[in-house]
Protein backbone atom coordinates (compact mmCIF):
# COMPACT_ATOMS: atom_id res chain seq x y z
CA UNK A 1 0.00 0.00 0.00
CA UNK A 2 2.90 2.29 1.17
CA UNK A 3 5.90 1.68 -0.39
CA UNK A 4 9.31 3.79 -0.43
CA UNK A 5 12.92 2.65 -2.41
CA UNK A 6 15.69 4.84 -1.62
CA UNK A 7 14.18 8.13 -0.84
CA UNK A 8 15.92 11.14 0.21
CA UNK A 9 14.23 15.09 0.75
CA UNK A 10 16.52 17.77 1.16
CA UNK A 11 14.99 21.49 1.98
CA UNK A 12 15.66 23.95 0.01
CA UNK A 13 17.14 25.39 3.09
CA UNK A 14 19.69 22.11 2.63
CA UNK A 15 18.16 19.97 5.50
CA UNK A 16 18.36 16.82 4.64
CA UNK A 17 15.11 15.41 6.51
CA UNK A 18 14.95 12.09 4.93
CA UNK A 19 17.69 10.49 4.08
CA UNK A 20 17.98 7.45 1.52
CA UNK A 21 14.77 5.62 3.18
CA UNK A 22 13.28 2.30 2.06
CA UNK A 23 10.21 0.93 3.45
CA UNK A 24 7.05 -1.17 3.08
CA UNK A 25 3.91 -0.91 4.45
CA UNK A 26 0.96 -3.51 3.09
CA UNK A 27 -2.86 -2.71 3.39
CA UNK A 28 -4.18 -3.06 6.33
CA UNK A 29 -1.66 -2.42 8.57
CA UNK A 30 -1.43 -0.32 11.89
CA UNK A 31 2.11 1.26 12.18
CA UNK A 32 3.50 3.88 14.50
CA UNK A 33 6.09 5.81 13.21
CA UNK A 34 8.08 7.56 16.13
CA UNK A 35 11.42 9.00 16.36
CA UNK A 36 13.02 12.54 18.65
CA UNK A 37 11.95 16.12 17.40
CA UNK A 38 13.30 16.79 14.10
CA UNK A 39 13.82 13.30 12.62
CA UNK A 40 11.84 13.80 9.67
CA UNK A 41 8.75 12.17 10.70
CA UNK A 42 6.57 14.55 9.41
CA UNK A 43 8.46 15.36 5.88
CA UNK A 44 8.34 11.01 5.64
CA UNK A 45 4.50 11.63 5.81
CA UNK A 46 4.08 14.98 3.73
CA UNK A 47 5.87 12.39 0.96
CA UNK A 48 2.91 10.15 1.37
CA UNK A 49 0.00 12.64 -0.04
CA UNK A 50 2.78 14.89 -1.72
CA UNK A 51 3.08 18.18 0.21
CA UNK A 52 6.27 17.73 -0.34
CA UNK A 53 8.05 16.45 -3.20
CA UNK A 54 10.88 14.12 -2.93
CA UNK A 55 14.05 14.89 -3.95
CA UNK A 56 15.46 11.13 -5.38
CA UNK A 57 14.00 7.65 -4.84
CA UNK A 58 10.05 6.50 -5.23
CA UNK A 59 7.38 6.87 -3.12
CA UNK A 60 4.30 4.80 -3.90
CA UNK A 61 1.09 5.41 -2.24
CA UNK A 62 -2.21 3.09 -3.08
CA UNK A 63 -0.37 2.00 -6.31
CA UNK A 64 0.22 5.48 -7.63
CA UNK A 65 3.89 6.97 -8.31
CA UNK A 66 3.49 9.97 -6.09
CA UNK A 67 6.03 11.75 -7.73
CA UNK A 68 5.00 11.30 -11.20
CA UNK A 69 1.40 12.99 -9.62
CA UNK A 70 0.93 16.07 -12.06
CA UNK A 71 0.30 19.40 -9.50
CA UNK A 72 -3.10 19.52 -11.16
CA UNK A 73 -4.20 15.85 -10.41
CA UNK A 74 -2.79 16.19 -6.89
CA UNK A 75 -6.69 17.08 -5.21
CA UNK A 76 -7.54 13.77 -7.16
CA UNK A 77 -5.13 11.72 -5.14
CA UNK A 78 -5.21 12.84 -1.74
CA UNK A 79 -9.30 11.75 -2.26
CA UNK A 80 -7.56 8.14 -1.82
CA UNK A 81 -5.74 9.52 2.03
CA UNK A 82 -7.59 10.40 4.83
CA UNK A 83 -5.20 12.89 6.79
CA UNK A 84 -5.50 13.80 10.49
CA UNK A 85 -3.24 16.47 12.07
CA UNK A 86 -2.33 17.15 15.68
CA UNK A 87 -4.21 20.58 15.38
CA UNK A 88 -7.51 19.42 13.93
CA UNK A 89 -7.75 21.85 11.09
CA UNK A 90 -11.23 22.11 11.20
CA UNK A 91 -13.57 24.34 9.06
CA UNK A 92 -14.63 27.02 12.06
CA UNK A 93 -17.43 27.97 10.07
CA UNK A 94 -18.74 24.62 9.59
CA UNK A 95 -20.62 22.86 11.61
CA UNK A 96 -19.33 19.55 12.39
CA UNK A 97 -21.80 17.44 9.96
CA UNK A 98 -21.07 20.28 7.27
CA UNK A 99 -17.09 19.58 7.77
CA UNK A 100 -17.74 15.67 7.46
CA UNK A 101 -20.36 15.96 4.53
CA UNK A 102 -17.17 18.55 3.12
CA UNK A 103 -14.88 15.46 1.71
CA UNK A 104 -17.63 14.32 -0.19
CA UNK A 105 -19.08 17.43 -1.20
CA UNK A 106 -15.89 18.30 -3.51
CA UNK A 107 -16.21 14.10 -4.99
CA UNK A 108 -19.39 15.25 -6.16
CA UNK A 109 -20.82 12.61 -3.91
CA UNK A 110 -24.86 12.60 -4.70
CA UNK A 111 -26.65 14.69 -1.35
CA UNK A 112 -28.73 11.27 -0.22
CA UNK A 113 -25.38 8.98 -0.10
CA UNK A 114 -23.57 11.87 1.51
CA UNK A 115 -26.20 12.28 4.27
CA UNK A 116 -26.33 8.59 4.94
CA UNK A 117 -22.73 8.22 5.02
CA UNK A 118 -21.94 11.20 7.46
CA UNK A 119 -24.65 9.24 9.71
CA UNK A 120 -22.91 6.60 9.75
CA UNK A 121 -19.39 7.98 9.98
CA UNK A 122 -20.27 10.62 12.79
CA UNK A 123 -21.94 7.39 14.53
CA UNK A 124 -18.55 5.04 14.25
CA UNK A 125 -16.81 8.11 16.05
CA UNK A 126 -19.41 8.58 18.74
CA UNK A 127 -20.58 12.18 17.73
CA UNK A 128 -24.16 11.88 15.98
CA UNK A 129 -25.34 14.22 18.89
CA UNK A 130 -23.31 16.59 17.94
CA UNK A 131 -23.94 17.05 14.29
CA UNK A 132 -25.05 20.57 14.24
CA UNK A 133 -22.75 21.92 16.46
CA UNK A 134 -19.66 24.33 15.52
CA UNK A 135 -16.20 23.16 16.26
CA UNK A 136 -15.42 25.93 18.76
CA UNK A 137 -18.07 24.56 20.64
CA UNK A 138 -16.43 20.86 21.17
CA UNK A 139 -13.74 19.41 23.78
CA UNK A 140 -10.47 18.93 21.71
CA UNK A 141 -10.60 15.05 22.11
CA UNK A 142 -14.16 15.94 20.28
CA UNK A 143 -12.65 17.98 17.44
CA UNK A 144 -10.38 15.45 16.95
CA UNK A 145 -12.89 12.64 16.22
CA UNK A 146 -14.80 15.06 13.95
CA UNK A 147 -11.21 15.12 12.05
CA UNK A 148 -10.78 11.71 11.70
CA UNK A 149 -14.15 11.42 10.84
CA UNK A 150 -13.95 13.85 8.07
CA UNK A 151 -10.76 11.46 7.10
CA UNK A 152 -12.43 8.20 6.64
CA UNK A 153 -16.05 9.22 5.64
CA UNK A 154 -14.65 8.92 2.17
CA UNK A 155 -13.42 5.28 2.88
CA UNK A 156 -9.73 6.08 1.90
CA UNK A 157 -7.47 3.48 1.49
CA UNK A 158 -4.60 4.96 3.42
CA UNK A 159 -5.57 7.41 6.50
CA UNK A 160 -1.98 9.08 7.70
CA UNK A 161 -2.04 10.76 11.62
CA UNK A 162 0.41 13.01 12.48
CA UNK A 163 0.78 13.49 16.03
CA UNK A 164 -3.41 12.96 16.36
CA UNK A 165 -3.35 13.01 19.96
CA UNK A 166 -0.26 15.97 20.48
CA UNK A 167 -2.84 18.14 21.74
CA UNK A 168 -5.07 15.63 24.33
CA UNK A 169 -4.78 14.84 28.12
CA UNK A 170 -3.62 11.04 28.40
CA UNK A 171 -7.01 10.03 28.46
CA UNK A 172 -8.75 11.37 25.40
CA UNK A 173 -5.38 9.82 23.80
CA UNK A 174 -6.16 6.86 24.48
CA UNK A 175 -10.05 7.15 23.41
CA UNK A 176 -8.56 8.42 20.27
CA UNK A 177 -6.41 5.25 19.37
CA UNK A 178 -8.83 2.98 20.39
CA UNK A 179 -11.21 4.81 17.98
CA UNK A 180 -8.29 4.73 15.21
CA UNK A 181 -7.79 1.00 15.61
CA UNK A 182 -11.59 0.27 15.57
CA UNK A 183 -11.23 2.03 12.10
CA UNK A 184 -8.39 -0.19 11.41
CA UNK A 185 -10.22 -3.29 12.30
CA UNK A 186 -13.61 -2.10 10.99
CA UNK A 187 -13.09 -0.19 7.23
CA UNK A 188 -9.52 -2.15 6.82
CA UNK A 189 -7.70 1.13 5.98
CA UNK A 190 -3.91 0.75 6.76
CA UNK A 191 -2.80 3.48 9.48
CA UNK A 192 -0.12 5.41 10.15
CA UNK A 193 0.25 7.19 13.40
CA UNK A 194 3.14 9.41 14.10
CA UNK A 195 3.55 9.40 17.86
CA UNK A 196 5.68 11.03 20.40
CA UNK A 197 3.44 8.83 23.56
CA UNK A 198 5.33 6.42 24.32
CA UNK A 199 2.87 5.01 26.30
CA UNK A 200 0.63 4.73 23.94
CA UNK A 201 3.33 2.44 21.47
CA UNK A 202 4.04 0.63 24.58
CA UNK A 203 0.74 -0.78 25.26
CA UNK A 204 -1.07 -0.86 22.02
CA UNK A 205 1.32 -3.20 20.43
CA UNK A 206 1.98 -2.90 16.56
CA UNK A 207 4.51 -2.62 14.07
CA UNK A 208 6.67 0.68 15.27
CA UNK A 209 8.92 2.40 12.73
CA UNK A 210 11.72 4.49 14.73
CA UNK A 211 13.24 7.57 12.58
CA UNK A 212 16.19 9.31 13.64
CA UNK A 213 18.31 11.92 11.51
CA UNK A 214 16.05 10.89 8.41
CA UNK A 215 16.67 7.07 8.22
CA UNK A 216 14.83 4.07 9.63
CA UNK A 217 16.57 2.69 12.74
CA UNK A 218 14.52 -0.07 13.64
CA UNK A 219 11.27 -1.59 12.30
CA UNK A 220 9.39 -3.84 14.37
CA UNK A 221 6.63 -6.13 13.38
CA UNK A 222 5.54 -6.14 17.50
CA UNK A 223 5.72 -2.87 18.81
CA UNK A 224 7.12 -1.20 21.71
CA UNK A 225 9.99 0.84 21.89
CA UNK A 226 13.51 -1.12 21.30
CA UNK A 227 16.07 -0.70 23.87
CA UNK A 228 18.40 1.84 23.04
CA UNK A 229 15.68 4.23 21.71
CA UNK A 230 15.24 6.88 24.50
CA UNK B 1 -14.17 17.04 -16.31
CA UNK B 2 -13.40 19.41 -13.89
CA UNK B 3 -15.15 22.27 -15.93
CA UNK B 4 -18.61 19.83 -15.75
CA UNK B 5 -17.95 19.39 -11.82
CA UNK B 6 -17.91 23.08 -11.68
CA UNK B 7 -21.24 23.91 -13.59
CA UNK B 8 -23.10 21.35 -12.18
CA UNK B 9 -21.98 22.72 -8.50
CA UNK B 10 -22.30 26.35 -9.66
CA UNK B 11 -25.38 26.53 -7.57
CA UNK B 12 -23.64 24.79 -4.56
CA UNK B 13 -21.16 27.09 -4.90
CA UNK B 14 -23.32 30.84 -5.46
CA UNK B 15 -24.59 29.50 -1.76
CA UNK B 16 -21.27 28.46 -0.19
CA UNK B 17 -20.16 31.84 -1.43
CA UNK B 18 -23.31 33.97 0.12
CA UNK B 19 -22.96 31.59 3.38
CA UNK B 20 -19.50 32.86 3.90
CA UNK B 21 -20.64 36.39 3.37
CA UNK B 22 -22.78 35.64 6.11
CA UNK B 23 -20.65 33.65 8.16
CA UNK B 24 -17.60 36.08 8.10
CA UNK B 25 -19.93 38.93 9.05
CA UNK B 26 -17.30 41.13 10.38
CA UNK B 27 -14.55 40.62 7.64
CA UNK B 28 -17.35 40.60 4.47
CA UNK B 29 -19.11 44.37 6.32
CA UNK B 30 -15.47 45.40 6.07
CA UNK B 31 -15.37 44.68 2.30
CA UNK B 32 -18.29 45.71 1.29
CA UNK B 33 -17.67 49.32 3.16
CA UNK B 34 -13.81 49.53 1.56
CA UNK B 35 -16.09 48.88 -1.61
CA UNK B 36 -19.23 51.19 -1.43
CA UNK B 37 -16.71 54.39 0.02
CA UNK B 38 -14.59 53.74 -2.96
CA UNK B 39 -17.06 53.63 -5.44
CA UNK B 40 -18.92 56.84 -4.07
CA UNK B 41 -15.64 58.31 -4.19
CA UNK B 42 -15.13 57.34 -8.32
CA UNK B 43 -18.93 58.05 -8.71
CA UNK B 44 -19.06 61.35 -7.34
CA UNK B 45 -15.77 62.94 -8.61
CA UNK B 46 -16.24 61.15 -12.18
CA UNK B 47 -19.74 62.66 -12.43
CA UNK B 48 -18.48 65.65 -11.58
CA UNK B 49 -15.62 65.53 -13.96
CA UNK B 50 -17.78 64.30 -17.18
CA UNK B 51 -20.37 67.49 -16.72
CA UNK B 52 -16.90 69.82 -16.40
CA UNK B 53 -15.51 68.02 -19.40
CA UNK B 54 -18.90 68.58 -21.14
CA UNK B 55 -19.11 72.15 -19.68
CA UNK B 56 -15.41 72.94 -21.94
CA UNK B 57 -16.60 71.44 -24.91
CA UNK B 58 -19.50 73.52 -25.00
CA UNK B 59 -17.82 76.74 -24.56
CA UNK B 60 -15.07 75.38 -27.24
CA UNK B 61 -18.26 74.96 -29.26
CA UNK B 62 -20.09 78.43 -28.71
CA UNK B 63 -16.12 79.98 -29.44
CA UNK B 64 -16.59 80.92 -33.29
CA UNK B 65 -14.29 83.01 -35.89
CA UNK B 66 -16.72 85.90 -37.12
CA UNK B 67 -15.40 87.24 -40.23
CA UNK B 68 -16.27 90.53 -41.89
CA UNK B 69 -16.30 90.68 -46.01
CA UNK B 70 -15.13 94.06 -47.71
CA UNK B 71 -18.12 96.83 -47.27
CA UNK B 72 -18.02 97.26 -51.64
CA UNK B 73 -18.75 93.44 -52.29
CA UNK B 74 -21.78 92.58 -53.18
CA UNK B 75 -23.94 89.82 -51.49
CA UNK B 76 -23.83 87.40 -53.96
CA UNK B 77 -19.96 88.44 -54.60
CA UNK B 78 -19.17 87.32 -50.86
CA UNK B 79 -21.32 84.22 -50.88
CA UNK B 80 -18.82 82.90 -53.78
CA UNK B 81 -15.67 82.89 -51.00
CA UNK B 82 -17.89 80.53 -48.30
CA UNK B 83 -16.21 77.13 -50.59
CA UNK B 84 -13.02 78.86 -50.04
CA UNK B 85 -13.38 78.91 -46.20
CA UNK B 86 -15.19 75.75 -45.99
CA UNK B 87 -12.28 73.69 -47.63
CA UNK B 88 -9.81 75.09 -45.16
CA UNK B 89 -8.80 72.22 -42.95
CA UNK B 90 -10.60 72.20 -39.21
CA UNK B 91 -13.41 73.91 -40.47
CA UNK B 92 -16.55 72.39 -39.22
CA UNK B 93 -19.51 74.80 -39.88
CA UNK B 94 -19.53 78.23 -42.19
CA UNK B 95 -22.63 80.37 -41.87
CA UNK B 96 -23.14 83.23 -44.12
CA UNK B 97 -24.77 86.49 -43.47
CA UNK B 98 -26.03 89.02 -45.86
CA UNK B 99 -25.88 92.71 -45.61
CA UNK B 100 -29.16 92.83 -44.27
CA UNK B 101 -28.85 90.39 -42.02
CA UNK B 102 -25.95 92.30 -40.79
CA UNK B 103 -27.78 95.16 -40.43
CA UNK B 104 -30.94 93.20 -38.42
CA UNK B 105 -28.42 92.13 -35.95
CA UNK B 106 -27.26 95.45 -35.63
CA UNK B 107 -30.72 97.16 -35.07
CA UNK B 108 -31.49 94.06 -32.51
CA UNK B 109 -28.53 94.98 -30.63
CA UNK B 110 -29.52 98.84 -30.01
CA UNK B 111 -31.85 100.76 -27.74
CA UNK B 112 -34.79 102.21 -29.22
CA UNK B 113 -33.04 105.27 -29.71
CA UNK B 114 -30.07 103.45 -32.16
CA UNK B 115 -32.62 101.15 -33.31
CA UNK B 116 -34.21 104.25 -34.89
CA UNK B 117 -30.97 106.07 -35.88
CA UNK B 118 -29.71 102.63 -37.40
CA UNK B 119 -32.77 101.87 -39.40
CA UNK B 120 -31.99 104.96 -41.85
CA UNK B 121 -29.42 103.35 -42.99
CA UNK B 122 -31.88 100.73 -44.70
CA UNK B 123 -31.65 101.91 -47.82
CA UNK B 124 -28.16 102.52 -48.12
CA UNK B 125 -26.32 99.62 -46.15
CA UNK B 126 -22.74 100.23 -45.03
CA UNK B 127 -21.70 96.93 -43.17
CA UNK B 128 -20.34 94.36 -45.33
CA UNK B 129 -21.69 90.85 -45.36
CA UNK B 130 -20.00 88.44 -42.61
CA UNK B 131 -19.42 84.79 -42.15
CA UNK B 132 -20.00 82.80 -38.79
CA UNK B 133 -16.61 79.71 -38.84
CA UNK B 134 -17.02 77.05 -36.12
CA UNK B 135 -14.20 74.80 -36.07
CA UNK B 136 -13.59 71.50 -35.32
CA UNK B 137 -11.13 72.36 -32.53
CA UNK B 138 -10.89 75.13 -30.51
CA UNK B 139 -7.10 75.04 -30.58
CA UNK B 140 -7.00 76.06 -34.21
CA UNK B 141 -8.88 78.77 -34.31
CA UNK B 142 -5.91 81.19 -34.53
CA UNK B 143 -4.60 79.75 -37.18
CA UNK B 144 -7.82 79.21 -39.69
CA UNK B 145 -8.04 82.93 -38.42
CA UNK B 146 -4.93 83.41 -39.65
CA UNK B 147 -5.94 81.37 -43.11
CA UNK B 148 -9.19 83.12 -43.38
CA UNK B 149 -7.25 86.78 -43.20
CA UNK B 150 -5.05 86.12 -46.20
CA UNK B 151 -8.56 85.34 -48.68
CA UNK B 152 -9.25 88.20 -50.91
CA UNK B 153 -11.54 90.50 -50.38
CA UNK B 154 -11.96 89.73 -46.54
CA UNK B 155 -11.80 92.80 -44.37
CA UNK B 156 -11.72 91.79 -40.92
CA UNK B 157 -11.18 88.38 -38.88
CA UNK B 158 -12.14 88.09 -35.50
CA UNK B 159 -10.78 84.95 -33.49
CA UNK B 160 -11.76 86.30 -29.82
CA UNK B 161 -7.87 87.29 -29.49
CA UNK B 162 -5.50 85.96 -26.86
CA UNK B 163 -8.35 86.21 -24.15
CA UNK B 164 -9.99 83.49 -26.37
CA UNK B 165 -6.78 81.41 -26.95
CA UNK B 166 -5.72 81.48 -23.26
CA UNK B 167 -9.58 80.48 -22.34
CA UNK B 168 -9.10 77.40 -24.66
CA UNK B 169 -5.82 76.62 -23.10
CA UNK B 170 -7.31 76.78 -19.68
CA UNK B 171 -10.33 74.67 -20.48
CA UNK B 172 -7.93 71.96 -22.32
CA UNK B 173 -5.81 72.28 -19.12
CA UNK B 174 -9.06 71.17 -16.58
CA UNK B 175 -9.96 68.61 -19.13
CA UNK B 176 -6.67 66.56 -18.98
CA UNK B 177 -6.50 67.08 -15.49
CA UNK B 178 -9.79 65.82 -14.66
CA UNK B 179 -8.91 62.71 -16.67
CA UNK B 180 -5.62 62.10 -15.02
CA UNK B 181 -7.32 62.69 -11.56
CA UNK B 182 -10.19 60.51 -11.97
CA UNK B 183 -7.88 57.95 -13.33
CA UNK B 184 -5.41 57.85 -11.02
CA UNK B 185 -8.46 57.70 -8.25
CA UNK B 186 -10.03 54.79 -9.83
CA UNK B 187 -6.69 52.72 -10.03
CA UNK B 188 -6.03 54.14 -6.07
CA UNK B 189 -9.75 52.73 -5.17
CA UNK B 190 -9.34 49.53 -7.09
CA UNK B 191 -6.19 48.46 -5.51
CA UNK B 192 -7.61 49.05 -2.59
CA UNK B 193 -10.69 46.83 -2.75
CA UNK B 194 -8.49 44.63 -4.42
CA UNK B 195 -6.64 44.77 -0.90
CA UNK B 196 -8.87 44.04 1.75
CA UNK B 197 -10.28 41.16 -0.08
CA UNK B 198 -6.90 39.69 -0.12
CA UNK B 199 -6.83 40.27 3.01
CA UNK B 200 -10.09 38.56 4.36
CA UNK B 201 -8.71 35.61 1.83
CA UNK B 202 -5.48 35.68 3.52
CA UNK B 203 -7.06 35.66 6.33
CA UNK B 204 -8.91 32.59 5.33
CA UNK B 205 -5.49 30.74 4.23
CA UNK B 206 -6.15 27.38 6.83
CA UNK B 207 -9.93 27.31 5.39
CA UNK B 208 -7.61 26.43 2.02
CA UNK B 209 -5.24 24.39 2.82
CA UNK B 210 -7.86 22.42 4.97
CA UNK B 211 -9.90 22.30 1.43
CA UNK B 212 -6.85 20.75 -0.07
CA UNK B 213 -6.10 18.51 2.30
CA UNK B 214 -9.43 16.38 2.14
CA UNK B 215 -9.00 16.41 -2.04
CA UNK B 216 -11.18 19.89 -3.28
CA UNK B 217 -9.74 20.48 -6.91
CA UNK B 218 -8.17 24.02 -7.55
CA UNK B 219 -11.39 25.13 -9.33
CA UNK B 220 -13.49 24.15 -6.55
CA UNK B 221 -12.09 25.80 -4.23
CA UNK B 222 -11.16 29.02 -6.34
CA UNK B 223 -15.07 29.41 -7.70
CA UNK B 224 -16.94 30.33 -4.44
CA UNK B 225 -13.78 32.56 -3.41
CA UNK B 226 -14.60 34.58 -6.66
CA UNK B 227 -18.05 34.59 -6.63
CA UNK B 228 -17.82 36.33 -3.12
CA UNK B 229 -15.56 38.33 -4.64
CA UNK B 230 -18.60 39.12 -7.04
CA UNK B 231 -21.15 39.66 -4.89
CA UNK B 232 -19.61 41.68 -2.61
CA UNK B 233 -18.66 43.91 -5.05
CA UNK B 234 -22.50 43.94 -5.99
CA UNK B 235 -23.35 44.47 -2.68
CA UNK B 236 -20.85 47.53 -2.42
CA UNK B 237 -22.40 49.00 -5.29
CA UNK B 238 -25.58 49.40 -4.02
CA UNK B 239 -25.57 52.39 -1.86
CA UNK B 240 -23.29 54.09 -4.36
CA UNK B 241 -25.74 53.87 -6.88
CA UNK B 242 -28.67 54.94 -4.91
CA UNK B 243 -26.80 58.02 -3.89
CA UNK B 244 -26.07 58.54 -7.96
CA UNK B 245 -29.86 58.12 -8.58
CA UNK B 246 -31.07 60.66 -6.18
CA UNK B 247 -28.04 62.98 -6.02
CA UNK B 248 -27.85 63.38 -9.51
CA UNK B 249 -31.17 64.01 -10.12
CA UNK B 250 -31.51 66.64 -7.29
CA UNK B 251 -28.49 68.60 -8.51
CA UNK B 252 -29.70 68.48 -11.78
CA UNK B 253 -33.42 69.51 -10.49
CA UNK B 254 -31.84 72.30 -8.86
CA UNK B 255 -29.46 73.52 -11.27
CA UNK B 256 -31.98 73.52 -13.98
CA UNK B 257 -32.53 77.36 -13.89
CA UNK B 258 -29.30 78.24 -12.70
CA UNK B 259 -26.73 77.48 -15.36
CA UNK B 260 -26.64 79.32 -18.57
CA UNK B 261 -27.33 77.01 -21.57
CA UNK B 262 -23.90 76.69 -21.79
CA UNK B 263 -23.23 75.26 -18.39
CA UNK B 264 -25.97 72.49 -18.46
CA UNK B 265 -25.64 68.93 -16.33
CA UNK B 266 -26.01 66.23 -18.67
CA UNK B 267 -29.77 64.61 -18.79
CA UNK B 268 -30.11 62.39 -15.80
CA UNK B 269 -31.04 59.80 -17.94
CA UNK B 270 -29.60 57.71 -19.13
CA UNK B 271 -26.67 58.56 -17.71
CA UNK B 272 -27.56 57.60 -14.57
CA UNK B 273 -27.83 54.24 -15.93
CA UNK B 274 -24.96 54.10 -17.53
CA UNK B 275 -22.74 54.78 -14.25
CA UNK B 276 -24.62 52.67 -12.23
CA UNK B 277 -23.45 49.74 -14.56
CA UNK B 278 -19.80 51.29 -14.47
CA UNK B 279 -20.03 51.16 -10.85
CA UNK B 280 -21.45 47.70 -10.29
CA UNK B 281 -19.05 46.17 -13.25
CA UNK B 282 -16.04 47.95 -11.16
CA UNK B 283 -17.26 46.57 -8.15
CA UNK B 284 -17.61 42.58 -9.27
CA UNK B 285 -14.78 43.12 -11.92
CA UNK B 286 -12.38 44.01 -9.10
CA UNK B 287 -14.34 41.79 -6.36
CA UNK B 288 -13.43 39.06 -8.87
CA UNK B 289 -10.12 39.80 -9.85
CA UNK B 290 -8.74 39.80 -6.35
CA UNK B 291 -9.96 37.38 -5.03
CA UNK B 292 -8.53 35.13 -8.25
CA UNK B 293 -5.07 36.77 -8.09
CA UNK B 294 -5.23 36.43 -3.98
CA UNK B 295 -6.61 32.29 -4.18
CA UNK B 296 -4.33 31.49 -6.41
CA UNK B 297 -1.18 32.08 -4.39
CA UNK B 298 -2.59 29.19 -2.14
CA UNK B 299 -3.06 26.77 -4.74
CA UNK B 300 0.36 26.01 -5.68
CA UNK B 301 1.42 22.39 -5.01
N1 LIG C 1 9.49 23.30 4.95
C1 LIG C 1 10.74 23.05 5.43
N2 LIG C 1 11.79 23.72 4.92
C2 LIG C 1 13.04 23.50 5.37
N3 LIG C 1 13.34 22.61 6.34
C3 LIG C 1 12.34 21.91 6.90
C4 LIG C 1 10.99 22.11 6.47
N4 LIG C 1 10.20 21.27 7.20
C5 LIG C 1 11.02 20.61 8.03
N5 LIG C 1 12.31 20.98 7.87
C6 LIG C 1 13.48 20.43 8.58
O1 LIG C 1 13.55 19.07 8.32
C7 LIG C 1 13.88 18.35 9.50
C8 LIG C 1 12.82 17.32 9.81
O2 LIG C 1 11.61 18.00 10.16
P1 LIG C 1 10.27 17.22 10.49
O3 LIG C 1 9.21 18.23 10.63
O4 LIG C 1 10.08 16.18 9.47
O5 LIG C 1 10.62 16.58 11.90
P2 LIG C 1 9.65 15.78 12.86
O6 LIG C 1 10.29 14.45 13.05
O7 LIG C 1 8.27 15.79 12.38
O8 LIG C 1 9.77 16.62 14.19
P3 LIG C 1 8.66 16.83 15.32
O9 LIG C 1 8.63 15.57 16.12
O10 LIG C 1 9.19 17.97 16.11
O11 LIG C 1 7.38 17.12 14.64
C9 LIG C 1 14.06 19.38 10.60
O12 LIG C 1 15.46 19.65 10.73
C10 LIG C 1 13.35 20.59 10.06
O13 LIG C 1 13.97 21.77 10.52
MG1 LIG D 1 6.34 16.65 13.04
Amino acid sequence: MIKLEEVTKVYKTGVCAVNNMSVDIGPGEFVYVIGPTGAGKSTFIKLLYREEKATSGKVIVAGKDVSKIKDRKVPYFRRNIGIVFQNFRLLPKKTVFENVAFTLEVTDTPRSEIRRKVRKTLELVGLEDKANAFPHQLSGGQQQRVAIARAIVNNPKVLIADEPTGNLDPETSIEIIELLETINEVNHTTILVVTHDKEIVQKYKKRTILIEDGCIKTDTSMGGYLHGAH
Amino acid sequence: MELISCIKNFPKHCKTALQNIWRNGVMSISSIFAVMITLVLIAVIGVVAINIQDMTYNIEDSLTIYVKMDRELSDKKAQEKQADIEKLAGVKKVTFSSKDDELNKLIESQNEDGQKLFETYRKNNPLGAAYVVEVNNAKDLETIAEQIRNIDNVNEVNAGGSSTSSLVSTLETVRNGGAIFVGALTIIALLMIANTIKLTITSRQTEISIMRMVGASNWYIRLPYMLEGIFIGILGSIIPIIIIYFGYNFVYESSAGLLPAMLTLRDPFPFIWQCSGILVGLGSGVGLFGSFVSVRKFLKF
